[in-house]
This record gives structure tokens, C-alpha cells and sequence, in this order.
């Protein structure tokens, strides 16, 4: 008794010592970055430097470590936009982590406290835009914006920086990646031997497939089903185990703003095609090719099915086989093959795979701001440095801090304004470089990595390395890109930006009765024209209204 | 006056003693009522609690033109009551039958084990039973299939899940609430058991007339207490467990005010939902004290 109690009173000792430190350091550190602006400011006024300064504010991360002796308020990627581009970095404040950080960037919003500029999301931005609280930066962006920042954010047509315009004003730029993720079906090559059967082209070859891998059983589990499927197979988030490319071989798409053909918007969820999709689904489940509880498996859960040899067809976006991989690799020895395909369609027409804008973040610039040039610059110099093959010394550091190696210390999340390419030519250029072992037709610092993972595979020394080869190698998924990127053979959300009134009280009433519907029936619970009568329900639960107010902001944006 | 002066003077410690309860109480309780405000609110973030539009009773109004709004409210209700009536009759039943063992050791073990499953998370237990209720190889349907039972989907059945979420809670929580029912045992005068068994009764008997009555007061507060708790059917569970085929029978006010208010950010209605809930869960808690004090003689203060 008398220990435990002696324990508890130094946990005790500890603990308050500890939060006490924490405390002490956090209020200097805050003290310091409001004293900081001052002083560089009277020092800039003083002796006229050119040297300008932009404050904004930052999420700290895990993974991000310092080198000793730095910090947020002074580290060697500050210095460098400092010593390159004459741009000075201050903070208004840090929060420990990203989702900190957007609590405390809805009150700085609330105080009206914005600092020069911010990452703000899709609703933000709009309100903010309402608000009249951030600039109009559609001159100060021609004016600063390098040629090639320009061309790096417009890569894809200039969607995204439409995203960011109200009335013809450029309001933010957008915080873009690529909106180019293709989903695929991955097959059991090594069972197709095995059974004979032809790669599958059609939908009606998937379907012989999934019916041959359950009834003839090639992994021996005893327990094989068709194709697999978890408990979200229409969500977003869905990357392996989904039901979206699915639909996306019968031209029916998952909650998708589509042309009517008649020059307005329509929703996805409620097209007749979608019908003919739930009718398949419901047949492979009559016949046992679906799992029967996959409603309450999530896509880990489903995927031991994959790892013990009882399914043999999955789609999936590109990142797939990193999930296969542990079914496939075992003790050191690949005992599963995989095959990558386009997904099949129901008809001659070909699957368009459905695809987002690759935008949901924005930086913003505060109306205060004094330098909305320097923000420009900073985007400039960050696609500058985070796009080069061979990087100089100089631009290492905005990677890897002053000492140019990478250590795993993420310096790169210290840079306050990043961007993501909007396309990437990884399909035509992986391939090649693989097959060929030739590394000098690689152009950027990811088909480099990627390049050399798929590498060590191919000469052996690395074998866990096996799923880079299906997604970057000869056969891999991101090898049909060309094709449907060439093709034009993906379909893109028409509809973007914050939700309308309607959508934002009603969206999850319909999400709700579509996901019951829909599940109910793929399990066979309820007739297939049930659809019907989900459709009537959809418009009348409010889905009619936000088609309206979806089509009145389409008029305004065309 | 003076009387309390005189007491206020020589017990001051002990008053001072309940300060950091009474200021976390105010800062945790009772500041956040301020919040309340946003039910009534369209709340846009960027103006704040204070400078969002009033919008009186719309949001109330839409959770009423919700069309599955009475599925829901039936679905809250009747999970929560049973999970009271069975929280209470197992745990008690449990604790009479311990109390009966006449080896210590045998009754420390079991209690014991019994009360783990209280420190497992639904996150984790959730996987579990998924694991053993499935029809295709958990081990509940296999046992039944010895039986000649076909196999049941209980997860995915609309029959089915709201019994499977009741018993499964109590598998978790019973052995927890059992500890409160056996410290009210030894709370009873042993010599009237002695008395008991000299006027010829037995076992049976001395359960009905001493050891319930002697448990009465801790059975009725438990009640009490969990009233107040109806409208919670238990959202970590269902969250874990439920998925769109038996939304007809799984979906509580919790799991509607979760997808309504985090993911579609309507903060003024989850709000409105959350009032409402606590408006009924105080009048009921009101209620079953002053039945409490009737019936039973019981009061807290």
C-alpha cells in the first residue's frame, strides 16, 4: 500500500511537472512569434532591405523533427525562402497537428484575425469570399506567377482554378493533386492458368470469371466467393473492395453531377443505369459470388478472404496491390499472381471511370495583407524546388533541412504554401523505364522512387517490393492510363465548391435511403424495381431541390 | 444563523475541499450551456456563436419533417429500455448467485473474469463479435447448426439486431455492475439470516425477504440513474455495428446525430437533437425520483 501510494504521488509529481514545462515552452514560444513581426518589421523599414515579410499559420506534424537548435520560428527552409527569394516567413501561431489546426483556424476566422494568408477549405473559402475578408488576387497572381507556375496549375484544363474563382475573381489558389485516380480490377492471373480462361474484357467475361473461381474453388479455401466486396463499396474512401468501378462498367456512377443533355446538371445516384448495375449485383449474389456479410466487413476485414485464397477478383484504385501484397508475399516467396485490368464494360461503349476535381483546399490571402506578392513568390519557388529530378544543394534544403539529407526529419512539411501536380505522366513514362531498365527517361522525384522500389524487386534484393511492380511495372495498373487519360475515357464531377442550402440539410437523408435501397437490394431483401420507387422518394425528399439549386449554380459557372 | 457561521468556521476545510469539483462542474457544465444557443442558430463557424443568424425553431422543425424521425425515436427507445431492464435483472441475479458461493477464491475469479469485457472498447469488441456471430464460420451459428438451426445472419437482420445489441451490451456490462450489487450485500446483518433459518426458511425464501429487500435502496438508485439514460441507446456499438440493411432497426438518435452533424456540418441541428434528448432525459430522471421517493422512501439529498 504504502509503495503504490509513494508511486502515485511521483506519477503524480511527474505529470505536473511535465504539463507545466510543456506550458512554460508553448506561452514563450507564442510570446516570441508575436514579438517576432515587430521587430523584423521596424529592421525592414530601418535599412530598406528588399528582404519583404508574410505571415501565416502553421499545423506542426509527427513526423516532422527539427534539427537542433531549430524551430518554427527559425529553421533552415525559412531561411532559405529568406536567402532565395527575399520572402520571410512568420507564424501566428502553430497547432500541435492538422485537425488543431483547423479547429484554431475557425476561431482565428471567427476573430476576424486572418493571418496574410491561410489554408482554408472549399466552405471557407466561399464564406470567407461572402465575408469580404480575403483579397481579389486575380492581378496580383498574373503579375508574380512564374510562366511555369501558371502552366503547373493549369495542368488540367484549368478546373481547379475555376474552383477558386467567384464572378471572374480569382479568389485563392487552390491546393491541388491530381484528380486523375482510375480505379482497376485486379484478377488472379495464376487461377486464370489454372482454369483456362481468358483475360476478362467484358462484363460478361467478369462474370464467367467470378462464377468459375467459386465453383471450382482453384485456391482450395473451401469458402470462395466471386468477387470481393466490404461495407462501404459507394464511399469516397473506398480505394480496394468498392462496388464504384463496378458501377462504372454499366454507365452508372456514384453520387456524380453528370450533363443532362439538356445543358443542365443531373445526379448520379438515380439514373436508370444504376438499375441494371443493382440488377447484376443482385445476381451474382442469388448465386453466391458475393459474400453474404459484406455489409458489416470493412475492406480489411473482407480482404482476409483475398489472403486466404477465396477470392480471386477485386477493384480497386491504383494503391491496390500495397493491400494484396500480404496475401501475395509470404515468407519471403510470391505465392499469389496478380493481374491489373481496365474495368470491363457491359457494352461496346467504354467504362468511364469516374473521377473528383482533385481539390477540396484553398490559400487564401487576408484583405490586410501588405505583400500579396510574396505569397506568389512562395508558390513559385515551391514548385520550383519540389519538381526537379537532380536537386541542387540549395533547393535540397527545402526538402531536407541545411545538412541536404534525407533522414526522415520531413522538413518538407515546412513549407508554409505546397501544391501537388494536377497530372502526372507515370503511366507512359514507368512502364518503359521498368521494362527497359532505363532510369534516364524518369522525370520527376517520384517516378524515381518509384522506379528503383520496383527495382529491387526486379533483381531480387527486395521481394516485398512485389506490389510496386503492379502498380508502376510493364503490366501495371498505372500502365492503362494512357489509354483512358488519351481516350478521354473517365467522367468528371461537373458540380464543385461548398454545398448548397438543400445539400447541406438534405444530402444525408438521401445518402441514408440510397445506401438501404441499394444494399437491400444487392442482398436480394427487396425487388430490383425498388429502385423505382427510390427514385420517386429521392426527388421528393429533397432531392429535386437541390438538382435546382445545383443547376442555378451551374448557369452561373459554365 | 449563527449556527451555520459557527459550522462554516470549524469545517471550512472540508467546504474548500469541494472547490475544484464545484469550478470543473462550472467550467465543464455549465459555461458549455451557453452552446445550447446554436440549436436555435443557423451556426456559421466564421461568425460565431454570437453572430450567427437566429432562425427560431426551424431546426426542430426539420428533425420533425425527418421521414424515418419516429423510426429512429422507437428504435432509441426501445433499445435503451431494454438494455435498462436487462442491466438491471442480470447483474443483481448474478450477484444474489455469488453471493451464495461459499469459496472465496471461486468467487473472486469469476468476478473477475466477468468484469474484463467492461475495459475492452466496441472498436475491438465489435471485430469479436463479428467474428463469432457470422453465419458462414462463427462459432454461435455453428453451435446452433448442431441443433439443426440454420444459420443466422444476426448482424444483418433487421429482427435480429436490436436483441443482439442488448445482449451483447450486457455480456459486457454486467460483470461491472455486479461489484455495486455484491458491496450491497455485505451491507445486510447476517443474523437475519440466522433468524431466518431458525424460523425454517430456506434458501429461496431468504432471497425473497431479506436479501432483495436489503437491496433495495442500491437496485432503486440504479434505476434512478439509469433512466436518465434512456434516449442513450449506446453509440460507440451501434456505430460499430450497424450498417445500411438494418438502418430500419439500428439507427438511434446518436447515429443519426452523428452523420447529420460531423459529417454533413450541421452543427445547429445535432445541437437541436442534443436538447431535445437532454430535455426528455431530465424529465424523465425527474420522474423516476419522485416515483423513487414515493415508492421506495429513496432520496439522494
Amino acid at each position: 500500500m504504502k509503495s503504490s501510494k509513494f508511486l502515485l504521488s511521483v506519477t503524480l509529481i511527474l505529470c505536473m511537472a511535465l504539463t507545466a514545462c510543456g506550458n512554460s515552452n508553448n506561452s514563450e514560444g507564442a510570446k516570441e512569434a508575436e514579438k517576432k513581426p515587430e521587430t523584423a518589421q521596424q529592421g525592414q523599414k530601418e535599412d530598406g532591405n528588399q528582404v519583404i515579410e508574410v505571415s501565416t499559420v502553421s499545423p506542426s506534424d509527427p513526423y516532422l523533427k527539427f534539427d537542433q537548435g531549430e524551430s518554427f520560428e527559425k529553421n533552415a527552409v525559412y531561411d532559405a525562402y529568406e536567402k532565395d527569394i527575399g520572402v520571410k516567413i512568420t507564424n501566428k501561431w502553430i497547432a500541435a497537428d492538422d485537425n488543431q489546426f483547423k479547429e484554431k483556424l475557425k476561431m482565428t476566422i471567427a476573430a476576424n484575425d486572418l493571418p496574410d494568408f491561410a489554408r482554408v477549405d472549399a466552405t471557407q473559402l466561399k464564406e470567407l469570399t461572402e465575408a469580404d475578408m480575403i483579397m481579389d488576387i486575380t492581378d496580383v497572381y498574373d503579375q508574380y506567377a512564374t510562366d511555369e507556375t501558371k502552366k503547373f496549375l493549369t495542368m488540367d484544363g484549368g478546373m481547379q482554378m475555376k474552383t477558386a474563382t467567384f464572378d471572374g475573381k480569382l479568389m485563392g489558389i487552390p491546393s491541388s493533386y491530381n484528380p486523375y485516380q482510375y480505379q482497376y480490377l485486379f484478377v488472379r492471373t495464376d487461377w486464370l492458368k489454372k482454369l483456362n480462361l481468358p483475360e476478362p474484357k467484358t462484363m460478361a467475361d467478369l462474370m464467367a470469371i467470378a462464377e468459375a473461381f467459386k465453383t471450382k474453388d482453384p485456391g482450395g479455401s473451401g469458402k470462395a466467393y466471386g468477387i470481393a466486396v466490404s461495407k462501404n463499396p459507394f464511399s469516397i474512401d473506398t480505394g480496394v473492395t468498392g462496388l464504384r468501378a463496378f458501377l462504372n462498367g454499366y454507365h452508372a456512377y456514384e453520387n456524380l453531377w453528370m450533363e443532362d443533355g439538356n445543358g443542365g446538371l443531373m445526379n448520379s445516384d438515380i439514373q436508370p443505369q444504376v438499375k441494371d448495375a443493382l440488377k447484376a449485383l443482385q445476381d451474382m449474389f442469388k448465386k453466391g459470388l458475393i459474400d453474404p456479410e459484406f455489409t458489416v466487413k470493412d475492406a480489411d476485414k473482407e480482404s482476409e478472404l483475398i489472403y486466404n485464397n477465396s477470392i480471386g477478383l477485386v477493384f480497386g484504385a491504383a494503391w491496390t496491390p500495397a493491400q494484396l501484397a500480404k496475401g501475395a508475399v509470404v515468407n519471403g516467396k510470391v505465392v499469389q499472381e496478380w493481374g491489373v485490368y481496365p474495368i470491363p464494360s457491359v457494352d461496346d461503349s467504354p467504362t468511364l471511370n469516374q473521377i473528383g476535381l482533385g481539390v477540396d483546399q484553398y490559400y487564401v490571402i487576408s484583405k490586410k495583407a501588405q505583400h500579396p506578392e510574396g505569397v506568389i513568390k512562395l508558390l513559385n519557388q515551391w514548385i520550383v524546388v519540389d519538381n526537379t529530378m537532380n536537386a541542387t544543394d540549395e533547393q535540397k534544403i527545402y526538402l531536407y533541412g541545411k545538412d541536404k539529407q534525407e533522414k526522415g526529419n520531413n522538413y518538407w512539411l515546412l513549407n508554409p504554401l505546397r501544391v501537388g501536380k494536377q497530372m502526372d505522366n507515370n503511366g507512359e513514362i514507368l512502364p518503359k523505364a521498368i521494362e527497359t531498365k532505363d532510369p534516364s527517361i524518369l522525370q520527376t522525384a517520384d517516378q524515381k522512387g518509384r522506379y528503383e522500389r520496383a527495382m529491387k524487386f526486379i533483381d531480387g534484393s527486395d521481394i516485398n517490393m512485389w506490389w510496386e511492380v503492379l502498380i508502376s511495372g510493364p503490366k501495371g495498373a498505372v500502365s492503362h492510363n494512357p489509354k483512358i487519360q488519351q481516350n478521354k475515357e473517365y467522367l468528371q464531377n461537373k458540380f464543385y465548391g461548398a454545398p448548397t442550402e438543400t445539400m447541406a440539410e438534405r444530402q444525408e437523408i438521401l445518402t441514408k435511403k440510397r445506401d438501404e435501397v441499394y444494399f437491400k437490394i444487392i442482398m436480394n431483401q427487396v425487388s430490383v424495381d425498388e429502385f423505382d420507387k427510390f427514385v420517386e422518394e429521392w426527388k421528393k425528399l429533397g432531392g429535386d431541390e437541390i438538382t435546382k439549386e445545383v443547376n442555378e449554380w451551374y448557369k452561373a459557372n459554365k | 444563523m449563527r449556527g451555520l457561521t459557527r459550522m462554516f468556521k470549524k469545517e471550512w476545510p472540508l467546504h474548500m475541499m469541494l472547490l475544484p469539483g464545484l469550478i470543473l462542474v462550472l467550467i465543464f457544465s455549465y459555461i458549455p450551456m451557453v452552446g445550447i444557443m446554436m440549436a436555435f442558430q443557423k451556426y456559421i463557424p466564421n461568425k460565431g456563436l454570437f453572430g450567427s443568424p437566429f432562425i427560431g425553431l426551424k431546426n426542430f422543425r426539420l428533425l420533425m419533417e425527418y421521414p424515418d424521425i419516429g423510426r429512429i425515436f422507437f428504435n432509441t427507445i426501445f433499445i435503451a429500455v431494454m438494455k435498462i431492464i436487462a442491466g438491471l435483472v442480470v447483474p443483481i441475479s448474478i450477484a444474489i448467485l455469488l453471493n451464495e458461493l461459499r469459496r472465496e477464491w471461486v468467487k473472486r475469479t469469476f468476478q473477475t473474469l466477468v468484469y474484463l469485457p467492461h475495459f475492452l472498447s466496441w472498436v475491438l469488441l465489435s471485430g469479436i463479435l463479428i467474428d463469432v456471430l457470422s453465419p458462414s464460420s462463427g462459432i454461435l451459428n455453428q453451435v446452433l447448426g448442431l441443433f439443426g438451426v440454420k444459420p443466422i445472419f444476426f448482424l444483418g437482420s433487421n429482427s435480429w439486431f436490436p436483441y443482439v445489441m442488448v445482449l451483447s451490451d450486457v455480456w459486457k456490462e454486467f460483470g461491472f455492475g455486479t461489484i455495486v450489487y455484491l458491496a450491497a450485500l455485505t451491507n445486510i446483518n447476517p443474523s437475519l439470516y440466522e433468524a431466518a433459518q431458525i424460523d425454517g426458511a430456506g434458501r429461496i425464501k431468504q432471497t425473497f425477504y431479506i436479501t432483495l429487500p436489503g437491496m433495495l435502496p442500491i437496485i432503486v438508485l440504479m434505476l434512478t440513474l439509469s433512466i436518465g439514460n434512456v434516449l442513450n441507446a449506446g453509440f460507440d456499438q451501434i456505430f460499430n455495428l450497424y450498417s445500411p440493411p438494418v438502418y430500419e432497426s439500428a439507427d438511434i438518435i446518436d447515429t443519426f446525430v452523428y452523420r447529420m452533424g460531423i459529417q454533413q456540418a450541421q452543427f445547429g441541428f445535432a445541437t437541436a437533437v442534443g436538447l431535445l434528448k437532454s430535455i426528455v432525459s431530465f424529465i424523465l430522471i425527474t420522474c423516476s425520483y419522485v416515483l423513487a421517493y414515493r415508492v421506495a422512501n429513496y432520496r439522494i439529498f
